[in-house]
């Protein structure tokens, strides 16, 4: 069975490569994209149909908010983890209304992506 | 309907399409600042300045961040005072007596009253002053019971020969009173009864009312509730024109309640405990260091005023003695 693909999405390429570590150093045998900014997102979940996609919500061109739905709907079977420091509880409530998995605030701890992949590819 | 709007940053980075109920939450809570520009459809964009709801959104939330910020640091202080004993806390020497203690305590404590607060602060700084009001509170109890046992009591208040019946000071409202001869001596049944050495119990730890003591009831009345102490009791003797001896008492606190406003007092003393109702109208306000008001009372019962003289009695003598 192909390792399954992860796409991360921020337009802070230290965030990416932050969890670029921690999703690698728990060992999960994985292929990872990434994008930075929702327009992106959306061409390379086309592209990849990735089975987690991480994604902030305040990127430049394409909001993370705008970009989710577009997300789910030209890669249905993937499963997006809002990662945001916006988290407000009505946000919450919006992101996972538009289909967002989970909600990850920034700052975030390595403990908690390591349990939302395990969680969500189980 | 619901509006939507898309916000955009300096960097370029746009949020959105949120609606105004999650964008003031977000904008209260600090969690997105320096937008630049708007937009309603995440086309057209406008300057932030241009969409009035979202700036006055901004504006508000700019006071909002101040007053969170001021929380934080009350709680920071907080943390800070609990490493340290009240005589420090209260900026006191070791060994400081317990009225140079409550004097400070009261110095302190005035700054962090919630009702110096304006009507809209944020709630959280409401309660960050209530929490360093009690935390304060808790520690002159501390110091107090601590410096109590510490004392040896004190010898009784002299008793004195029985003080003729007084008038009432004020019967009916507005009328003038004479000013009259503080009687000599003249301590009821409660003096002679009650303990010594101790003017308040010490188990017993102050609470905003207790203190300031301002507050108005759910029918609109005012009440002040005002703890009387062999120290503070001057409130009826030391203002010129507004002292026992000519029907009302100042007391000194920094509210400001306009002339002619009704007023309940409740006067609650330690030693003897007792508590003393009276009616009255403000008629004197002043600002600066003596900052305080006047009350002129309107009805106060014939007991309670040869009490309240009584005790103003014993007062002078026990001040004397010391």
């Amino acid at each position: 069975m192909a390792a399954p693909t992860l796409l991360l999405v921020d337009d802070d390429k230290f965030v990416r490569d932050l969890l670029r570590d921690h999703i690698t150093s728990i060992g999960f045998e994985c292929r990872i994209c990434e994008a930075h900014d929702g327009t992106e997102a959306i061409e390379v979940a086309r592209a990849e149909q990735p089975r987690l996609v991480f994604l902030d919500l305040f990127m430049p061109n394409k909001s993370g908010l705008e970009a989710l739905p577009q997300i789910l709907k030209v890669s249905p079977s993937s499963k997006v983890v809002v990662i945001s420091s916006m988290d407000s509880e009505a946000l919450v409530v919006q992101a996972t209304a538009d289909g967002a998995a989970a909600f990850i605030a920034k700052p975030f701890h390595p403990d908690e992506i390591a349990a939302t992949v395990k969680r969500l590819l189980a | 309907m619901t509006s939507n709007y898309w916000l955009q940053d300096a960097q370029g980075r746009v949020l959105g399409p949120v609606g105004m109920a999650v964008l003031r939450d977000l904008v209260s809570n600090g969690r997105i600042k320096d937008v630049s520009r708007v937009s309603r459809d995440g086309r057209d964009w406008y300057p932030l300045a241009q969409v009035r709801e979202i700036h006055e959104l901004f504006q508000t939330s700019s006071k909002h961040q101040d007053e969170l910020a001021e929380a934080r640091r009350l709680r920071q202080l907080i943390e800070d005072y609990r490493t340290r004993p009240p005589s420090e806390i209260f900026g006191l020497e070791l060994n400081a007596d317990l009225e140079t203690h409550r004097q400070a305590f009261f110095r302190l404590v005035k700054q962090y009253h919630p009702d110096r607060l304006p009507a809209d602060a944020h709630a959280d700084l409401r309660h960050a002053y209530l929490e360093i009001f009690h935390f304060l509170a808790a520690t002159m109890a501390k110091a107090e019971a601590d410096i109590l046992r510490m004392q040896k009591p004190a010898p009784p208040p002299r008793v004195s020969e029985p003080t003729p019946k007084p008038k009432p000071i004020v019967q009916p409202v507005g009328q003038v009173l004479p000013a009259k001869k503080p009687p000599v001596g003249g301590v009821g049944a409660d003096f002679v009864n009650a303990p010594t050495g101790t003017f308040k119990s010490a188990s017993k730890g102050y609470k905003p009312e207790e203190f300031v003591g301002l507050q108005r009831r759910e029918d609109g009345r005012i009440e002040a509730n005002i703890r009387v102490t062999l120290e503070n009791a001057g409130m009826f003797t030391d203002h010129k024109l507004v002292n026992l001896s000519k029907g009302g008492v100042f007391l000194a606190m920094s509210q400001r309640l306009a002339l002619g406003t009704n007023v309940e007092v409740i006067f609650h003393f330690d030693n003897p405990q007792r508590e003393v109702k009276a009616r009255g109208k403000v008629i004197w306000e002043s600002g600066g260091k003596e900052s305080g008001i006047g009350i002129k009372f309107t009805m106060l019962t014939e007991a309670d005023q040869q009490f309240l003289q009584s005790y103003v009695d014993m007062r002078s003598r026990a001040l004397e003695e010391r």
